[in-house]
């Protein structure tokens, strides 16, 4: 399901990106696979962003042989529609025009501010944490993290493409390895002071949660970090010395969340 | 450029056709306001969005509403940059207390005739948020809110029988 969503949200931002420097042909085309694989997460798994597909202790609901089927499917498809689209994307005179060179992050900015994520991996940092603290299921999988070093709008979006084709080549590998069985156990109620800490690679780049809690099973602390915190201030450095209508696009290279931030 | 052309060529039109809403729907967003919208609006619409503390579920899915399969504005309907330029505010999210006084402020600079839509389920009663330390709960507890599109998020759908039935566009077409 993460591999689900990282593809819709690079393909969201891939196509932003482009707009923002007024190529809407293929934000267009993005727009239009997001849909699509949208709607196939709303069948197969109950919602278009997947919300509640997660409990605590396992998943809501199994996949079906169909599903299954349909996934490997729907894989196929969206393997066949990205190519050509991103061949255009990754060798059109006009675009590269507007992104290469534009909003430069430099190696030594996106280490002290310790960038996750499409935005690290294109300055040349590429820590993933499915590959470098892997946990299941990608200790059992060949995780591919692209790294950039040029660390310009272009780079992060050649990132995000390349993230894209090794999240589908993923899931089918991980569709082979799904172990039969049940998907949820009973969650105990945690006593109180027990604490958690949980680490996982979004798509916006490393997760971190905290959760402690009081007596009779409630919460009593829970801190969720985004990677927008360590991106935020990257954007600031990384558009110095960039012309005032180039900040749209930057800001959409970088992509920032507000609501993970803002708390 | 020839790719681009195929490209395009071989996708064709995916716009799909409106989707039909039930009456007991239209009821609900009620009769009066959509009067109101027909005679002072004449079925063109542009929309502020504001932010109010949404975990910006509901703003992915008011961005779906541009893309192609809904494509949203050959119904009149305009997303604006500035309250100024505004019919209507699309509010999201229960309204944090830091947000609270650039609503209000927002709202007062919206020239009247003015109405609010409420989207999602925090906008509409505060959903999983509520009232706290940090939040004021729905957003009719800051501002009149008129219309009130349920959901979490409410899908592009949802949102575009919420906004049709406010506005009463001709369901057959362009």
């Amino acid at each position: 399901m993460t591999e689900r969503e990282r593809i819709a949200n690079h393909l969201g931002d891939i196509g932003a990106i482009c707009n923002d420097v007024g190529f809407a042909f293929a934000h267009v085309h993005c727009a239009r696979l997001r849909e699509q694989w949208q709607r196939r997460s709303a069948a197969l798994f109950g919602h278009r962003f997947m919300m509640d597909a997660l409990i605590p202790g396992g998943i809501a609901r199994d996949l079906s042989e169909t599903a299954f089927r349909e996934l490997r499917l729907d894989h196929a498809a969206m393997h066949k529609a990205i190519e050509p689209l991103f061949d255009v994307i990754d060798d059109h005179p006009p675009l590269d025009d507007r992104l290469i060179g534009t909003g430069i992050l430099s190696h030594a900015d996106a280490r002290a501010l310790g960038c996750t994520g499409p935005v690290g991996k294109a300055s040349g940092l590429a820590f993933d944490v499915r590959r470098d603290s892997p946990y299941a299921p990608y200790d059992q999988v060949r995780v591919e993290v692209p790294e950039e070093t040029e660390g310009d709008v272009a780079a992060r979006v050649r990132v995000r493409m390349k993230e894209v084709r090794s999240s589908l080549w993923m899931l089918d590998r991980l569709l082979d390895a799904l172990p039969d069985g049940g998907i949820a156990v009973p969650f105990p109620i945690p006593e109180e002071g027990a604490m958690g800490l949980g680490l996982i690679e979004g798509w916006r780049g490393e997760i971190l949660c905290f959760v402690r809690f009081a007596a009779d099973g409630r919460i009593a602390r829970y801190f969720p970090r985004d990677p927008s915190w360590f991106t935020w201030p990257a954007l600031e450095r990384l558009i110095l010395g960039n012309i005032v209508p180039d900040f749209p696009v930057c800001n959409k290279s970088v992509n920032g969340s507000y609501a993970g931030v803002d708390l | 450029m020839f790719r681009i052309l195929k490209q395009s060529y071989c996708t064709g039109l995916l716009t799909e056709a409106v989707p039909a809403h039930d009456d007991a729907e239209l009821e609900r967003l009620g009769i009066e306001v959509r009067r109101r919208i027909d005679a002072r609006f004449g079925g063109s619409l542009a929309i502020r969005h504001v932010d109010a503390g949404s975990c910006n579920g509901c703003e992915l899915e008011i961005h779906a509403l541009n893309n192609p399969y809904y494509d949203v504005e050959r119904f009149g309907i305009h997303v604006v940059a500035s309250p100024r330029h505004a019919d209507a505010l699309l509010v999201t999210g229960p309204v944090s207390r830091h947000m609270e006084t650039a609503l209000r402020r927002t709202w007062r600079a919206t020239p009247s005739p003015k109405f609010v839509i409420a989207a999602g389920s925090c906008a509409c009663d505060g959903g999983e948020i509520g009232v706290s330390y940090a939040s004021c709960g729905p957003v009719e507890k800051v501002i009149p809110v008129d219309v009130k599109i349920p959901g979490c998020p409410p899908t592009p759908i949802d949102l575009l029988k919420g906004l049709l039935g406010a506005l009463e566009v001709d369901r057959n077409g362009p």
